[in-house]
This record gives structure tokens, C-alpha cells and sequence, in this order.
């Protein structure tokens, strides 16, 4: 598939302070692109220098193969941004607010009019449409933010920690709110620190470290690309697993852990281990009271990665 | 141009949503001028202290001091000239005078009225001062003029006197001339009386009576007694004819004296009289005997180029001067700062919008705001001053051009500062330091040549002058060319240090923002 948006060899520094370093990235259209990575590593300056926010030391940005550089009013027409601090202006009214970003990006007025109506329903503020943006709650203001990004209808939606400081049901809101936006082809490019978040909603995640891409791929790429192993964890009626483990010993399985009340086995195959361990105990007389077959997760691979780079996080 | 709109709509709808910007805009000036208006609508001064020490008052000290109290001045008298000067610089007394002990006017009475004040309070001071000086000054004149005239009259009428007493002189003059004349003629017959003969003539008679008597006897006569009785009485004529010729030796002698007396009298006489002719003559000729013109005889008037009006309307051009300039650099350092460190700002930059656009709406919002307050203040100047009516449009127009330089000098302020805090703090000094070196506080004659050709190109100062020529003198757009022309200068300037610090002051607001993160 070809990718939409190109990032090539971008770094950027603030003064002496290097905060992307030669970032290589190739977004797909239509798909949800996560960077993941810790507060301080970079990411809010990735997408922001990606906009054309911030000018590049190196580097550049192209969007359907245009250059970011000479095509910037193009570019910031099919693109909407949302941040994590909701950018709209407290003192305007929801509908005010939609109608002012509109109009800056050139949305004709009546098609205006009806974008409006489009946006409000699609993110839920239908009741708010007159209330003041400083008078939301947390959740809505980060709607209502989402909603300006969207007004213009654009192609690519950035998003920037889009569920930052907001409760679990409003997260999850706004996660089901950014799956709603991506099925209508919107391509989605969102930053996040909550790596469990990105792995449950992106197609895409580029791992950023100290300003350095780490790794980037599908979440199993990434999975793959840390373990070949599955992790199978056990816990049975009578907690005595010594004859357990004898007896599923073959050469498949890496790693037998006896932690206490529950046993952790490590297989290259955990298909056929699965099926040595249930005839094991339906031998034995013993019931199982949960099994569990776990592959590793993002902050796994993450904390991994992390470790084989040799820096500590900044900021940390 | 709906862009345009759109961003000037919003910021108004910010503005006026925003509860104090909203008081300021639409109140602050209705206030400011009501204030003012209440306050400056009279010509007078009130409520001035004048402190007031003298060991010993009398009538004329009294009445100085009365004629003060009479012009609405609070006379209060101290105990002692320390505390009277120490009020002044506490701020008890506005001024304070120090009058000498029984004042009075002789030559060698101590009659200087020591008025003290406090300089650093100047434009009240030359205001007061002037009045004291002016009330103590009117009693001076006062006691001049009784002075003067009592000097006059008593010269008018030793004139009429020394007049009156001519007649009296020529008398004697003419007495005297008759009296020369008189002794000349004694002299004259004086010299014709010939008294030589009469020895010898009384000597021949009695030789004769003597012959007489001899022939008598030679003739035997016997009776010779009317003889006797010629000779006695030629005896008694020669001793009487001796008596008249020793006076009128002695007459001979005193005459020559007394005519000569009477020559040098006769002459001293005519020199009085033409001395008294002279101070006759030369008080006649003093050409101004009128007192007042006496005492002062240069006047002088100070007569106003405009209608004499009240306080409110002489501050006026300088009221709207500080109403533009303060609300015009505040607002529009606010505004941009606010702009600038909205989080919405960001949005703003990523819209397809050029910089440009925001920069322009920010500056016609300024100026439709301070256009608006301006309108109010005048609507309700109008009511106090009518004939400001005529000046409208001069008005309006300058009002235009001084406005948007100081709100393109505001906007330089907010893109500079980072927060609102010191862009206000920074908007307020640079509007203290224009309102300083400009004629409302100290005038700018008392500044060194050097600055006052620096302060010459002061925006408050060539304003001021724009707006008082318009005001007070009435005159057209015309006249303030030279002045337009400075603003409209600055107006460039301005235009272009925006354009250069625009977007250097956004990114660099932002990467600061980033880094204190």
C-alpha cells in the first residue's frame, strides 16, 4: 500500500537540545498510525513539525508526494490537527468555535453550515451546540476540539495524545469517537504514552525513544520481532504442579517457572503445549481454574527496546 | 474578507464575553470622561491650603489674607514659620506665606511676604503662586495708589500755592523797584543840595552884624539889641545849617548803601519769581498725574488666543490623547498577547490563513473598539462643549491616524513579551515615559535642547498638538500637516518592525513554552 504521508530523515533540535533525531516514517492512508512513547521523547514534536508547525534541521515531509515545505496551505487544508490542549477558544460558543476554524479553512459557508451540524452530531455535543467551550467538561472540550480538526473534512487527522488527562469512561469514548472517525477513510495519526491504548486501536506504531524511532510496524510485527515465544500462565484446583511440570517437558517448551500459586511456561509452541498440559491433568485428577495464553505486550517490547538502546528516558 | 470578518467578529465576541474587558471597553471611557467631566468643568481652583506665619498680624496683614479667603483659598494661620514650611512639604498647605511682624509701609519697615512652595508639584504651583502673588500684589497696589496720590495732590497743590504766591511776589517786586527808584531820586536831590555856603554865608552875616555893632557903638547908639537878636538867631541858623549838613553827609553816606541793597533784593527777587515760574512751568509739564498709571505705568494682559473656557475644555485634547494612548497601547498588547498565548492559537497557525490576515484583523479590532469608546467620550463631550460639532470630522480623521500608531506600537509590545503580566507592565511604561517627556507633566522647555529635539518626535507630543490645534484653535487637517506626517512615519515603521518580528516572536514564544514544559 502506499504510503500517504512520508517522513524522511527528520530531526530537530531547540538550541542545543536535540529532540528528533533522524526520524523515518511512512504513514498509510486510511489506517490508524500510533506513536507510541514516554511524556519528553518527542512525539508532540514529530507531529508538530510534520504540520509544519515547527520548521525541520533536516529532513522533510511529504503528503501524497508533495512537499510539505512548498505545498503548506495545500497540505494544512487536507490535514486537521487536534492537541492535547484543546485548542478553541474558551469564551466562544461550540457552534462559534466550529463556524471560526470553518471559515479559516476555507469552508464555504453553507457547506459550513451543514459540516457543522455533521460534527457536532458525529462527536455527541448536539446539546451543547450554544454552550460556551469553557463551560464543557474535560471530555466534551476534547470533542469539541476533535470536532474543529474535523470541520474542514479533512483526509488526515493528527491527534495528539487525544486521551490524555481524561477519566476511563471519557477515554473510552473518545477512543470508540476515533474508530468512528477512521471508518469513514479518515487516516489517523495519533500520539499516545498509554501503550496498551495504542495497541488495542492502531494499525500502525512507531515506537519513539529519546527523540530515535525504535521500531515501527503492525502491533504482531512488533511482537514478533520481540518474542517467537508464548507466555502459557496456569493456575489449578490443587496448586501442586512438580508432576505437572515432568511430564510437560518436551523440547518446545523454553522455560518452566514455578511462581507460587501459578506456573509460567515459555513454548515456541503453544498449541501443542496447551494439549500436553489439559491431558496432563485430566490424568492427574486435578481442574484447571485459569489458563492463560499471553504474548507479549507493547510495554514488554517497549521496556525491552528501551533496554537494548542503552538510554534512560528523558525527563525520567 | 469573510476571513477577515470572521477573525474580527471573534475577537469582539472574546472581548465583550470576557466580563472586565467588556466593563473597560464599554464603561471605562463613560467613566473616565463623567469623572473628569464632574471634576475639571470650572476655571476656578478649590480647596487650595495656604498656611500663613506672622509673629504679629495687623490691618494690613489681615486683610491680605482676607482678600485670599475671599478667592475660595482655606487660610489657615500656624504657630511658628517652621511649621507652616514643614505643612508644605508634608502636603498640609498647598503653599505657605511667611508675612513680616505689624506690616507695614515705610521706608524702613521689613515689608517682603516670603511665599513658600513645594516645587514638585509644579503645575499647581505656578498656578497658586501666581494667584497669591497676583492677591498680595492687589493690596500692594492698594496702599501704591494712597501713597502716590497723597504725593500727587500735595504736589498739584503747592503748584496752585507757589501759583497763588507769584502775585504776592511781583508786588514786592514792583515795591522794590519804586523804592530804588525812590532813593535814586533822594540821591539825585541829595546831590543838589549845596550846604558849603552856608559857613560862609553865616560867617559874613555875623561879620557884618559885628561891623554893624561897631558902627552902632561908634555912633552912640545905644540901643543894639536887634542886632544882638541877628546874630543869635545867625548863630542858631549856623548851628542848624551844621546839623543839616552832617545828615545829609550821612544820607550821602547810607543812600549808595541802600540803593545798592535794594539793586541786589531787586535782583533776588527775580530769581525767585523765575524759579517759581520754573517749578510751575515743570509740574505742569509732568504729563501723567493720573495714580494708577502712576504706579503701573506699563500694564500688561494676558488675552487667550481661544474663548476663555473651563478647565474640562483646555484638557480635553489632552483627555482623548491619554484615553487613545494608554487604551490603544493596552488593548492591542492584550489582545496579542492574549492571541498569542491562547491555546487556539495553534490552530490558527495550522489553518490554511495567512499570518497576515490575523495581524490585520487584530489591528481593526483595536481601532473599532477605541473608535467606539472614542465616540461615546465625545457624544457625552458634546452635551458640555457643542461646538465641538464643527471639529468632528478634522477630529475623526486625526483621531484615525494617531489611533493606529499607537496601536501598532501596542501590537509590537504583545509580540515582544511573553505574557500578559509584563506586556501590560511594559505597554503601561512606554506610555508613562511618552506621557512624561511630553508637555502635560513638566513642560518641555525646561529639557535640555538635545532631548527636546528627540521628544519633538514624541507620539503623545505631536498628537496632543494635533488635537489641540483641531480642538481648541478649530483649524483643519491642513495645518498639522508636518505633524500627520511624523505619525505616518511612524505608522511605517511599525508596519514593517510587525512584518520582521511576527512570526519570530510566535516561534520563539513557542519554543520557550516548549522548553519550560
Amino acid at each position: 500500500m502506499p504510503s500517504q504521508i512520508e517522513v524522511k530523515n527528520i530531526s530537530k533540535s531547540f538550541g542545543k537540545h536535540e529532540v528528533l533525531k533522524d526520524i523515518n516514517l511512512e504513514i498509510p492512508a486510511k489506517k490508524i498510525f500510533g506513536i507510541i512513547g514516554p511524556s519528553g521523547c518527542g512525539k508532540t514534536t514529530l507531529l508538530k513539525t510534520m504540520i509544519g508547525f515547527w520548521d525541520p534541521n533536516s529532513g522533510e515531509v511529504k503528503y501524497e508526494t508533495r512537499s510539505l515545505k512548498d505545498h503548506s496551505t495545500y497540505i494544512k487544508q487536507i490535514v486537521g490537527f487536534a492537541t492535547q490542549e484543546n485548542c478553541v477558544y474558551p469564551k466562544l460558543t461550540v457552534k462559534e468555535n466550529l463556524e471560526y476554524f470553518g471559515a479559516l479553512s476555507n469552508v464555504p459557508r453553507k457547506t459550513l453550515r451543514s459540516n457543522i451540524e455533521k460534527v457536532i452530531k458525529f462527536v455527541q455535543l448536539e446539546d451543547s451546540t450554544n454552550e460556551l467551550a469553557e463551560n464543557l467538561s474535560g471530555g466534551m472540550q476534547r470533542r469539541l476540539d476533535i470536532a474543529c480538526a474535523l470541520i474542514h473534512k479533512p483526509r488526515i487527522l493528527m491527534l495528539d495524545e487525544p486521551t490524555e488527562d481524561l477519566d476511563p469512561i471519557l477515554r473510552k469514548d473518545v477512543l470508540a469517537l476515533i474508530k468512528r472517525i477512521n471508518s469513514d477513510d479518515t487516516t489517523i495519526i495519533m500520539t499516545s504514552h498509554l501503550l496498551h491504548e495504542a495497541e488495542q486501536l492502531c494499525d500502525t506504531i512507531a515506537i519513539l525513544h529519546n527523540g530515535r524511532l525504535l521500531k515501527c510496524g503492525t502491533p504482531e510485527e512488533l511482537r514478533k520481532s520481540f518474542s517467537k515465544e508464548d507466555e502459557i500462565h496456569l493456575i489449578t484446583l490443587k496448586r501442586k504442579y512438580s508432576d505437572l511440570i515432568k511430564k510437560i517437558k518436551t523440547k518446545e517448551v523454553k522455560k518452566i517457572e514455578n511462581a507460587g500459586n501459578r506456573l509460567v511456561i515459555r513454548t515456541s509452541d503453544a498449541e501443542s503445549t496447551l494439549k500436553n498440559i489439559l491431558d496432563a491433568i485430566r490424568k492427574s485428577g486435578d481442574k484447571i481454574v485459569q489458563i492463560d495464553v499471553r504474548k507479549p505486550s507493547l510495554t514488554e517490547i517497549f521496556e525491552s527496546l528501551v533496554k537494548k538502546s542503552g538510554e534512560a528516558p528523558r525527563g525520567h | 474578507m469573510v476571513k477577515l470578518l470572521e477573525v474580527i467578529k471573534k475577537n469582539f465576541k472574546i472581548l465583550i464575553r470576557s466580563k472586565s474587558s467588556a466593563l473597560i471597553i464599554l464603561f471605562g471611557p463613560l467613566l473616565l470622561i463623567l469623572l473628569v467631566g464632574t471634576a475639571f468643568n470650572t476655571s476656578s481652583f478649590y480647596d487650595i491650603k495656604v498656611g500663613s506665619y506672622s509673629t504679629s498680624y495687623n490691618n494690613l496683614s489681615n486683610s491680605i489674607l482676607e482678600k485670599l479667603e475671599q478667592d475660595q483659598y482655606k487660610i489657615s494661620k500656624t504657630k511658628s514659620e517652621e511649621s507652616c514650611i514643614n505643612g508644605v512639604k508634608t502636603g498640609a498647605y498647598h503653599i505657605c506665606t511667611i508675612i513680616p511682624a505689624d506690616l507695614e509701609i515705610s521706608d524702613s519697615a521689613e515689608n517682603t511676604i516670603a511665599v513658600y512652595v513645594d516645587q514638585s508639584r509644579l503645575n499647581l504651583v505656578f498656578a497658586v503662586k501666581g494667584a497669591i502673588i497676583e492677591r498680595v500684589g492687589e493690596s500692594s497696589k492698594e496702599i501704591s495708589e494712597s501713597l502716590t496720590s497723597i504725593v500727587v495732590n500735595e504736589l498739584e497743590s503747592s503748584k496752585n500755592e507757589l501759583r497763588e504766591d507769584t502775585s504776592i511776589l511781583m508786588k514786592l517786586k514792583e515795591s522794590n523797584e519804586l523804592f530804588t527808584s525812590n532813593i535814586y531820586k533822594i540821591e539825585t536831590e541829595l546831590a543838589g543840595i549845596d550846604l558849603s555856603l552856608t559857613t560862609t554865608a553865616t560867617g559874613e552875616i555875623l561879620n557884618k552884624t559885628k561891623e554893624l555893632k561897631e558902627q552902632l557903638a561908634a555912633a552912640q547908639v545905644d540901643d543894639t539889641r536887634k542886632v544882638t537878636e541877628i546874630e543869635d538867631l545867625t548863630k542858631l541858623l549856623k548851628e542848624q545849617l551844621d546839623t543839616l549838613s552832617g545828615a545829609s553827609k550821612l544820607v550821602s553816606e547810607i543812600v549808595p548803601q541802600i540803593k545798592e541793597n535794594a539793586i541786589a533784593e531787586s535782583s533776588q527777587l527775580v530769581e525767585i519769581e523765575r524759579t517759581a515760574n520754573r517749578i510751575i512751568t515743570n509740574v505742569d509739564a509732568i504729563a501723567v498725574k493720573d495714580v494708577e498709571t502712576l504706579i503701573s505705568p506699563i500694564k500688561t494682559s494676558v488675552n487667550t488666543v481661544s474663548a476663555e473656557k473651563t478647565h474640562v475644555n483646555y484638557l480635553f485634547p489632552t483627555l482623548i490623547m491619554m484615553v487613545v494612548m494608554f487604551v490603544s497601547l493596552l488593548l492591542s498588547c492584550v489582545t496579542v498577547i492574549r492571541e498569542k498565548v491562547s491555546s487556539a492559537y495553534f490552530r490558527n497557525y495550522i489553518s490554511p490563513t495567512k499570518a497576515s490576515l490575523f495581524v490585520l484583523a487584530t489591528f481593526l479590532t483595536n481601532i473599532l473598539i477605541i473608535i467606539m469608546q472614542l465616540a461615546i467620550v465625545l457624544i457625552v463631550m458634546l452635551f458640555i462643549q457643542p461646538e465641538l460639532s464643527n471639529t468632528l470630522l478634522n477630529m475623526g480623521g486625526a483621531i484615525i491616524i494617531i489611533t493606529s500608531s499607537f496601536i501598532l506600537l501596542g501590537m509590537i509590545v504583545g509580540y515582544i513579551f511573553n505574557s500578559e503580566e509584563t506586556a501590560t507592565i511594559g505597554a503601561i511604561s512606554l506610555g508613562t515615559i511618552l506621557l512624561f517627556f511630553s508637555n502635560t507633566i513638566v513642560p518641555l522647555e525646561t529639557l535640555p535642547v538635545s532631548i527636546q529635539k528627540i521628544v519633538d518626535f514624541n507620539m503623545f507630543v505631536v498628537s496632543d498638538s494635533i488635537l489641540r490645534n483641531i480642538i481648541i484653535f478649530g483649524t483643519g487637517l491642513k495645518e498639522s500637516l508636518p505633524e500627520i506626517q511624523i505619525l505616518l512615519i511612524h505608522i511605517a515603521a511599525f508596519v514593517l518592525i510587525i512584518a520582521a518580528i511576527y512570526n519570530v516572536s510566535s516561534k520563539m514564544f513557542n519554543i520557550k513554552r516548549y522548553l519550560h514544559k
